[in-house]
């Protein structure tokens, strides 16, 4: 297995995401170094390095339910039209323990990474692509029960060095 | 997170080496080795506080927080590198010290005054030492240190931009240092309270509190925590987490 390289933020989402119903959408802002950086390897300029979105400290008391994120879904589209842009579904399992803070963690929930670097090529050879800001739409799998809210911490995106 | 084994490596070890330099400088202070020690101790209350100024008390609990503090950071400061932005990281780091230091400088106003009175009502007795240490074993083995302790260990999510990025940042250094306080503040008090064996007693408590921090989070409980940790710890070298089976 290949460590992971230095990683390096390019950018983020501004406050908690709450995940309601059917799903929930946020825009990542890129600061203006890291749009820089990102349109350089998403270009070939720059050498090839993973980038990387960040669902960080999901919390909630819902294990039963996958979220699935999407970069760039266009408002009100289909995500069924638009599997291209789904960087990864993940699965809650253990996302109440990982919440409540007792058994062996400190309650702060769960954090996945995904890659997402095919995805960010295709959209700026479309050239459709805004570096500055990219939208990630967070989709549940079925909607989740009217009592139940899934929060994410923090959307971020990450660029780890070259090898 | 994206955990890197090399960055944590030169993190830690930077980090190390400013606390070395703490424990250099407590060696080499006039006052016989002994960081926080009490001048002019069985004295009036008058010749105590003249003896020991403020300002030079305040130094010497600065010098001990940074030699015994500094280890327990390594995470925290780890967490704040890779959730900042490059150009961010130096004044993201220096914004979460200025919150756990305020935090640990304020505490130390009363320890440090617990520390005086002992001085002033029972000069050179082991009594104030052993009655800290035994409730401090107490503390040690109490479910509400778990408590502490696992707060201690949870690394909240940080605003990337601007003015609530700092907030963020000092925010994360003020709830650490809070929940550091209520772990480790009758340990710290209880080096300060011998009257000899000072410096050993304060390298000690702070391998006993660089140790249980290594222990993951626990259901708070009536156990034993750190000791054993830490007699393996005295055998093997401190090593950053595994990058392999590092947790986010």
């Amino acid at each position: 297995m290949t460590l992971p390289k230095e990683a390096e933020l390019l950018g983020a989402n501004s406050g908690e995401l709450e995940i309601k119903g059917s799903g929930a959408h946020t825009t990542v802002k890129l600061s203006s170094n890291a749009q820089r950086k990102l349109s350089g390897i998403l270009s070939g300029t720059n050498a090839a390095s993973p980038i990387y979105l960040g669902l960080e400290n999901v919390r909630g008391t819902f294990d039963a339910a996958i979220l699935s994120a999407f970069i760039n879904l266009p408002e009100n589209a289909r995500p069924s039209d638009h599997r291209d842009l789904l960087a990864e579904s993940v699965g809650l399992y253990g996302l109440r323990i990982a919440s409540v803070g007792q058994e062996g963690n400190a309650g702060e929930g769960l954090t996945f990474i995904v890659e997402i670097t095919q995805i960010l090529i295709a959209l700026f050879a479309s050239r459709s692509f805004d570096p500055a800001e990219i939208r990630v739409s967070i989709l549940t799998d079925r909607p989740l029960p009217d009592s139940v809210t899934i929060t994410i911490g923090r959307v971020s995106i990450f660029v780890t060095s070259p090898s | 997170m994206i955990y890197n084994a090399r960055e944590w490596a030169r993190l830690r070890n930077a980090v190390l080496a400013v606390s070395v330099i703490a424990w250099i400088a407590i060696l080499l202070q006039p006052r016989v080795a002994s960081c926080c020690s009490v001048n002019g101790a069985g004295g009036s209350w008058r010749m105590l506080i003249a003896a020991n100024p403020p300002r030079a008390l305040a130094i010497d609990w600065a010098l001990m927080l940074v030699a015994m503090m500094a280890p327990m950071l390594v995470a925290p400061l780890y967490h704040i590198r890779i959730s900042s932005f490059a150009r961010r990281r130096l004044r993201s780091i220096a914004l979460f010290v200025l919150g756990y230091g305020a935090v640990w400088m304020a505490a130390g106003v009363v320890i440090v005054a617990m520390q005086l009175a002992a001085s002033w009502r029972l000069p050179q007795s082991y009594l104030p030492a052993i009655m800290a240490g035994l409730v401090a074993l107490v503390w040690q083995a109490s479910p509400l240190k778990q408590r502490c302790l696992n707060r201690c260990h949870s690394h909240r999510p940080l605003a990337a931009f601007g003015f609530a990025a700092d907030l963020d940042v000092l925010r994360f250094g003020a709830t650490t240092g809070i929940w550091c306080v209520g772990s480790c503040w009758l340990a710290m008090l209880f080096p300060m309270l011998l009257s000899e064996g000072h410096f050993i007693a304060m390298a000690a408590v702070a391998l006993l509190m660089f140790c249980e921090r290594l222990d993951p989070p626990r259901t708070p409980a009536w156990q034993w925590r750190g000791f054993g940790t830490a007699l393996r710890c005295v055998a093997l070298r401190p090593r950053g987490p595994d990058p392999l089976t590092a947790g986010p």
